[in-house]
């Protein structure tokens, strides 16, 4: 599979995995509301790339799926940070962003 | 000179022709054989993925529906863009579906090229195999599909007729090995789609387990059933125990699940390149050097069972 493809569903399943408890840690409406747009970004990121079945070896967009693995690892930790669901929100806004841009690429 | 008797020249006549006799039909049962034997694995192929595409397609409609369950327990937006997006992919899975069956009509009406209507038959399917393969844009030369296949509708009768193997299979070859390509290419889409399906119905399945919305009845059936015995459906919290059996199958049934796609995917991409394979063979060398089974598609098969 494309490196590319391959990072948008990690990032897709990841946050899919974490969702309910992402959510449980959430104190506002506003915060779930943040988790949730995010989620939904991730999720229609994946199926673009889906659709649109892009090539990978354009060096802006390997360059743009190492960005993405770094981001997947930092979204595995915010399993253990909460408490702090600022900064979770924040992590995950981060590498949505990074998958937006990535799924981008295909157009 | 010794003069030769007319009785034995006559005799050596009759025995080269009684010869010729018994092996004509020999000969052209031979090259039949071939495009039978093709035909039919062509048939079977085709059929095969026709009937895998329909099934990937029904993923894409369940993983609508979890989508719209996802908003019902964790109040995940679902928008008409969300199912307008998954309604695309589906409608491009289904276009391979009708283009699959197409080519198996197509192989069907080439064995049945004795009765005296199959060669209008074969001239319609080639036309049809063409406007559906001309609505997939990532399949090569696809906006050529029409022309070139109705063109090879006409061509491929007349070499039916004329028993001209090789020029039959010289006519599909590039079709054959242009969908064997694009099933190669998109496979890892394919295999991508049954993993998030799987991984979204696991992830509600886990959560509703952690809220004790999952009935544990079915969990308990292999120890009642032998004794026509049923479960009944616990009012209180269910058993820790249970709840952890729960989350383990849950998992494991998804990875199996995951494992038998990807085994019916690969299955599917080696049918087709052999497929693909032969078809070349014949149109180079004349012949097919091997006739039978080269695979079985029962992987194939026990996957669409599961969803269909």
């Amino acid at each position: 599979m494309g490196p590319s493809l391959q990072s948008l569903e990690d990032q897709y399943m990841l946050l899919t995995q974490q969702l309910p408890t992402t959510l449980a840690a959430c104190t506002t409406q506003a915060q779930k509301d943040q988790v949730t747009a995010q989620y939904v970004d991730s999720r229609r990121n994946y199926w673009n790339s889906i659709q649109k079945a892009f090539h990978d070896n354009d060096p802006a967009i390997l360059s743009l799926v190492q960005q993405m693995h770094d981001e997947q690892k930092k979204i595995k930790e915010t399993a253990k940070q909460l408490n702090n669901i600022a900064q979770v929100i924040n992590i995950i806004t981060d590498a949505v962003t990074v998958g937006t841009a990535l799924a981008a690429k295909a157009g | 000179m010794r003069r030769q008797r007319p009785f034995m020249t006559w005799r050596s006549m009759v025995r080269m022709m009684l010869l010729l006799v018994c092996l004509g039909p020999a000969v052209s049962c031979k090259t039949s054989e071939d495009a039978h034997a093709l035909a039919t694995q062509m048939a079977t192929t085709a059929t095969h993925l026709s009937a895998y595409y329909n099934a990937l397609a029904q993923i894409i409609e369940n993983q609508a529906r979890l989508e719209r369950l996802q908003k019902a327990t964790l109040g995940v937006p679902v928008d008409a863009q969300d199912l307008a997006q998954l309604q695309n992919v589906e409608y491009e899975i289904e276009k391979r579906a009708v283009a699959a069956h197409s080519l198996a009509e197509l192989a069907e009406a080439f064995n049945e090229l004795n009765t005296s209507k199959a060669p209008a038959d074969v001239s319609t399917a080639a036309t049809n195999l063409g406007t559906e393969l001309s609505k997939i844009q990532q399949l090569p030369n696809a906006s050529a599909a029409p022309g070139v296949l109705e063109n090879a509708g006409k061509t491929l009768t007349q070499y039916a007729q004329e028993r001209d193997e090789r020029n039959m299979a010289k006519s599909m070859d590039p079709t054959i090995a242009a969908l064997s390509q694009m099933f190669s290419q998109e496979r890892p889409a394919y295999d991508s789609i049954n993993r998030t399906y799987i991984g979204l119905a696991q992830s509600l399945a886990l959560d509703l387990v952690n809220h004790n919305q999952v009935d544990p009845g079915s969990l308990m059936q292999p120890a009642l059933e032998p004794f026509g015995l049923s479960s009944r459906t616990p009012s209180a919290q269910v058993p820790s125990g249970l709840q952890d059996y729960a989350r383990e199958e849950i998992k494991t049934r998804g990875q199996a699940e995951i494992t038998a796609h990807e085994k019916a995917s690969e299955t599917m991409d080696h049918g087709l390149i052999e497929l693909s394979k032969r078809v070349h063979q014949l149109s180079t060398e004349g012949k097919m050097p091997e006739r039978g089974t080269p695979f079985t598609l029962s992987d194939v098969e026990s996957w669409i069972k599961q969803i269909l």
